[in-house]
């Protein structure tokens, strides 16, 4: 059996000044396809997990392996190939601010990758058609629009073959209606393509929808991510 | 650079020749004390500013090192460093080259010594002047701007952005724009001091019109251009470059997460750089003419 894409085993976190939030005995795997989606308080402090999962953030106690290797035994070259695999929405701050947003997105792309620009630049096309944009927009992020952000930051996550997708909190900014039916198709693909994907979301209509196929849902009680209940989609309809 | 993610742990141990172990204020250090903490404190800050300069040196010849995404950046940083600084740089070279060339030729005829123009010339722009002139000008031009700009991406968090993409901020970041800056830096001061040796020369022959110019003038300059004073010469050009711009781009990396400490970072980049470029200059003067 091969080993699960990301693992956290017994880790713990302590709040830092990025991440105001403690989190123990934190223990998850994800294997390649697999989807956890982890429900957290609409208001809730940044979560160290994102970062965790990515080596950013070393565990106090515990853990963090990506493709079976911890984090913290591997060396930097390592370390920055590995993260090259991971595709991310990020919480805190998504845009390079002196980069126009079609070259924030195609970064990581051209930093890692030897592909021709052009197909990269046509990857990146279909999938913002896919969310509905015409074009990657070559503006600075302050004259984009909330949503077309949020639809750039799928895009960038999405691009290439990430083994791993962190998402958190991708639909925020009423983006909901719009992007809603992109992600679903980008998240198949991905997810048929041997990804594993970890995302947070404090949304009803995302955690109440099954069209998702979670394969493991959570949430967070009293510093701790704990398996959480199926959502019972019909309990209006009984009413 | 990489980050591992562990948090930073301060060197300086909790309990210590300057504090108590007891209850009630902590004894004031004593002059001597502060000298010498203030002494090893710079050595540290020195020898770091070293190790990253070096760690630039080491990395720039592997292809690994530049992928398209760092090689734009570089390509930007030249732009903005050596070409943007081209106008004032002109400028200052025609009139102080100018003067310089014309001044020194005059004097020198008049106390018979026509012979040794080219080598107090050489001695004077190439040696010193020139490649000190082009470091403070790119400094005050481009110095500032590297720690402002990195300054503001760390406070947004843009460098954390950039590990979680697993772009090496030493890489991506501080490479290119040091390469960049010493590379403005020799090439300014090649085009710089060419300017300044023909603007003299220029002005030479307009001030003595009629007469001809029988001082060989380009000949005795060639002459003078030594191996050593080529060396000397680039020098000065690379090492005060290497250096300050390195420290700006500590200093820009350098702060925390308030917006209030960039303007603070660009302040100190720039004096520690001017101070590291008097210094380092004198050092490598001295050696030159020893």
């Amino acid at each position: 059996m091969s080993d699960p894409v990301l693992a956290f085993e017994r880790a713990a976190f302590a709040g830092e000044a990025d991440h105001d939030c403690e989190l123990v005995d934190v223990d998850l795997a994800l294997a390649a396809g697999e989807l956890a989606l982890l429900r957290v308080p609409s208001r809730s402090s940044r979560l160290p997990l994102a970062d965790a999962a990515q080596g950013l953030v070393r565990p106090r106690a515990g853990r963090v392996l990506f493709e079976g290797r911890p984090w913290h035994e591997r060396r930097p070259s390592e370390t920055i190939a590995a993260r090259a695999r991971i595709g991310r929405v990020y919480e805190g701050a998504e845009w390079v601010s002196n980069l126009d947003l079609d070259e924030n997105v195609i970064l990581p792309a051209c930093h890692h990758t030897r592909r021709g620009e052009e197909e990269i630049v046509a990857e990146a096309l279909a999938l913002a058609r896919s969310f509905q944009l015409e074009e990657l927009p070559a503006v600075r992020r302050p004259l984009a629009s909330r949503v077309d952000l949020r639809a750039l930051a799928l895009v960038r996550a999405l691009l290439g073959a990430p083994r791993l997708l962190l998402l958190e909190r991708p639909l925020r900014d009423g983006a909901h209606a719009l992007l809603a039916a992109g992600l679903a198709e980008g998240l198949r693909r991905a997810r048929e393509g041997g990804a594993a994907v970890l995302w947070t979301t404090d949304s009803s209509a995302v955690w109440q929808d099954p069209a998702w196929e979670p394969t493991l849902r959570l949430a967070l009680r009293d510093d701790r991510v704990v398996p959480a209940e199926q959502p019972d989609v019909h309990a209006r309809d009984r009413r | 650079m990489e980050s591992t993610g562990a948090p930073r742990q301060s060197p300086r141990p909790a309990t210590g020749p300057g504090t108590r172990a007891g209850p009630g204020p902590a004894a004031r250090p004593g002059l001597a004390e502060r000298v010498g903490a203030g002494f090893w404190g710079g050595l540290e800050g020195l020898a770091y500013v070293v190790a990253v300069a070096y760690a630039v040196v080491r990395i720039l010849p592997l292809p690994s090192t530049w992928p398209r995404t760092t090689r734009n950046v570089l390509l930007r940083q030249v732009y903005f460093t050596g070409v943007g600084a081209l106008r004032v740089g002109f400028l200052v070279a025609a009139l102080l080259g100018g003067a310089i060339v014309f001044q020194v030729t005059l004097w020198m005829r008049g106390i018979g010594q026509e012979a040794l123009v080219g080598s107090v010339l050489v001695g004077l722009l190439v040696q010193a002047l020139m490649p000190i002139l082009v470091n403070v000008v790119v400094l005050v031009r481009s110095g500032s701007a590297v720690v402002t700009e990195l300054a503001t991406m760390k406070v947004q968090g843009e460098v954390h952005l950039l590990e979680g993409q697993g772009i090496d901020p030493l890489r991506y970041l501080v490479l290119p724009r040091v390469v960049g800056l010493v590379t403005s830096v020799v090439c300014l001061t090649v085009l710089l001091t060419a300017t300044a040796f023909l603007t003299g020369y220029l002005v030479l022959v307009a001030s003595r019109p009629g007469e001809v110019i029988s001082l060989d003038f380009a000949e005795r300059v060639f002459a003078a251009l030594s191996p050593r004073a080529v060396l000397v010469s680039f020098a000065l050009m690379v090492v005060p470059a290497l250096l300050t711009g390195t420290i700006c781009c500590l200093e820009g990396l350098g702060v925390g997460r308030a917006p209030t400490e960039v303007p603070q970072a660009a302040t100190r980049g720039l004096a520690r750089s001017i101070s590291a470029l008097l210094l380092s200059s004198a050092l490598l003067s001295l050696l030159g003419w020893l």
